[in-house]
């Protein structure tokens, strides 16, 4: 938390300078500019690292056009852990495919080794957002989330500081 | 292990209800609110309620037990609330599964300092700081409170960046926050306002000082102007940034079953001035009529573009307990900045912003965008956009000398350029007289047509209230006074909730308890 007040400090007295207003210094991981190359990964590779590093794949809510419904709503307490990771296996296989059928074979494989090669969650993110702009599926898709994903400004601080 | 320790807390809390309720602890006799009765030094009251509940789309029995304890100025008031399957009347575990569930047991503990109206010891939903005593003079007011509580209604300044903050989407069951309050006299005042105790995020705070009280001497209410200047801070550590997916499927914590998210700190800044000039002071029997110009400036200062002015003129209306004012306000604000961006909403909206058809309809936008990514995504550049507002608080009388208790009824309409930018809110209450307390709360967020403003769909609604059925001084050994022991708590709460999937659906949550609680 010192870390942040000394932060939040910072900011203030950058806004009573009136200084102009910087964006952050943190870059993102983009890890597939630094792809070594090689073969796709399966669909197993890639889903049980997922799985090994606990990012665990839900579907998609209703609230995405073409996704399943949230349905009625189980409470769900004693499903954690083992229900998740049967939605999981199905899930990512599901959008593996999905997406391996819209994205270019050359920029899949990309995500499709960044995926293994990342070490947590926050990495996972990090390859669709390296990637961002070549590996998504079109807007539209029936299956998939819209092509513009959150910042695209190149002065924004979209560092991975997870706590 | 967890449920039997839980048993066996509640067990010993109706044990100390049954076992101390009667027990009235009497101290040698302090004054300290200078009333002409002794103080006394404890006070103690407990009691249990026993209802049913809807929450989470899910049906229960809900059981609480409730102990209040004031030794002088430092008030406890804990509970363990309970809930049952009401199908199969199977105790949840998981509402006490993590370690930090236990500090939900302290529903508001408190310590205040100064000049303050002694309350009743009993228990208080709002947990708020108490008013200045009756009779007493504004200006000498010192006062200062501590609290740990559940985060809710949290307003600061004139409402533009800090607006009925929560910090919890579930108040059956939230996390406690900490609040305090400090009043130096006239020229001065603080409040600072953290989300969780045990995994801190939003921090909330605000100081205003009033420069010519301080200089001159001079005291606001008796003279025509009033200049003050204020500071805010609000700052969220651990904002959600982006839902992190993998193949556009949202990542789910097997551990507790939540949304993953990537997250980034969030910072913003503001200074504001206003100036209040009032005709009819002096004259207590003539209305006192003001106007006030207002300025302030808010901004996120890590991002470009998200910075609000704001200038308004706010009339102002008061007589006999009777207030009003009415105001409009012109904003110019950077294209990434939202307007009272800590509000009630803001725990669910940080995690997932798209929750109104209006905000789903935009084009090109991450369907898991959160509120801190839709902000970075939008273009840079500013607009222009305006708020109108008013609020009135109505005297309501509560006995026959004279005495009467504020009921506080507010609203805003604000709309901008572009689409899905026009939001509502209605606030009522809080609202105290010895038998009755209540708040409601009406915010429909990011719309466009404004036939839609009353549509329930991704719409916040809130109600609670406390009633009992006794006055709180019925004669002893009166009827009255055995139903002043027994009281009806009713909530409702249309809001967010996560799913097992970690995404966000709507609820209407219902609770309704029947309880009994005696002591001092």
């Amino acid at each position: 938390m010192t870390r942040h007040i000394a932060r939040s400090a910072a900011a203030l007295a950058l806004t009573i300078s009136l200084t102009s207003i910087a964006g952050g210094c943190l870059a993102p991981p983009n890890v597939c500019r630094g792809d070594p190359g090689g073969a796709t990964p399966t669909d197993d590779t890639v889903c049980d690292h997922l799985a090994s590093l606990s990012c665990l794949a839900g579907p998609i809510p209703e609230f995405v056009d073409g996704g399943p419904e949230v349905g009625p709503v189980e409470l769900g307490f004693d499903a954690a852990g083992g229900d998740l990771r049967t939605v999981h296996a199905t899930e990512c296989r599901a959008g593996y495919a999905s997406w391996e059928a819209s994205v270019g074979a050359e920029h899949f494989a990309a995500l499709t080794r960044c995926y293994v090669a990342a070490r947590n969650c926050e990495e996972v993110e990090a390859c669709n957002r390296g990637c961002e702009l070549v590996l998504r599926p079109d807007a539209g898709s029936a299956d998939a989330p819209s092509s513009d994903g959150g910042a695209t400004d190149a002065n924004v601080d979209v560092g991975i500081d997870a706590r | 292990m967890r449920a039997s320790r839980v048993v066996l807390f509640v067990g010993a809390c109706l044990f100390a209800s049954v076992v101390f309720s009667p027990t009235v602890v009497r101290a040698d006799p302090v004054d300290a609110d200078e009333d002409g009765n002794p103080d006394e030094v404890f006070g103690i009251r407990a009691g249990a309620d026993l209802g049913f509940g809807t929450i989470e789309r899910g049906d229960f029995v809900l059981l609480d037990a409730s102990l209040y304890l004031r030794v002088w100025n430092i008030r406890a008031d804990v509970w363990a609330p309970l809930r049952f399957l009401f199908d199969g009347f199977t105790f949840v575990t998981e509402d006490w599964s993590q370690p930090r569930d236990i500090n939900r047991v302290f529903r508001c503990v408190r310590l205040d300092v100064g000049d303050y109206e002694q309350p009743e010891d009993r228990y208080d939903p709002t947990c708020e700081a108490y008013p200045q005593r009756s009779g007493r003079g504004l200006h000498g007011r010192n006062y200062f409170s501590l609290r740990v509580a559940p985060i809710q209604g949290v307003s600061l300044g004139h409402e533009t960046l800090v607006f009925n903050f929560r910090g919890n989407r579930d108040m059956q069951r939230p996390q406690l926050g900490v609040v305090s309050d400090l009043i130096v006299s006239d020229w001065l005042s603080a409040n600072l306002y953290l989300d969780d105790l045990t995994n801190p995020g939003v921090m909330v705070g605000r100081a205003i000082l009033r420069p010519s009280i301080l200089i001159s001497g001079q005291s606001w209410d008796e003279t025509p102007d009033d200049f003050v200047i204020g500071l805010t801070y609000a700052g969220d550590f651990q904002a959600p940034l982006y839902r992190q997916t993998a193949f556009g499927r949202p990542l789910v914590d097997p551990g507790n079953g939540t949304a993953r998210f990537t997250r980034d700190s969030l910072v913003a800044v503001g200074a504001d001035v206003h100036y209040t000039y009032y005709w009819g002071l002096g004259d207590r029997t003539a209305p006192q009529i003001g106007f006030m110009v207002y300025s302030d400036f808010n901004a996120f200062p890590e991002i470009q573009d998200a910075f609000g002015f704001h200038a308004g003129l706010r009339f102002t209306y008061r007589h006999e307990g009777w207030q009003l004012f009415l105001g409009g306000e012109y904003r110019v604000t950077g294209n990434r900045y939202l307007p009272e961006y800590f509000d009630t909403e803001y725990v669910s909206r940080a995690q997932q912003f798209l929750l109104t058809p209006e905000l789903r309809g935009l084009p090109g936008l991450d369907p898991y965008v959160t509120k801190y990514g839709y902000m970075l995504s939008r273009p840079t550049g500013y607009f222009h956009s305006g708020q109108i507002y008013g609020n009135v608080v109505i005297p309501i009388p509560i006995d026959d000398r004279g005495h009467s208790s504020p009921l506080p009824i507010g609203f805003f309409i604000e709309d901008a350029d572009g689409p899905a930018n026009a939001s509502v809110s209605l606030s009522v209450g809080p609202f105290r007289i010895d038998q009755l307390v209540f708040a409601a709360q009406y915010l429909r967020r990011n719309f466009d047509d404004w036939s839609q403003m009353f549509s329930l769909e991704g719409t916040l609604i809130r109600l609670l209230g406390r009633f009992y059925f006794g006055p709180s001084d019925a004669a002893p050994g009166s009827i009255e006074e055995i139903l002043s022991f027994v009281h009806l708590d009713a909530r409702f709460d249309r809001r967010w909730f996560q799913t097992f999937e970690g995404d966000l659906a709507e609820t209407n949550d219902f609770a309704l308890t029947v309880g009994f609680t005696a002591g001092t």
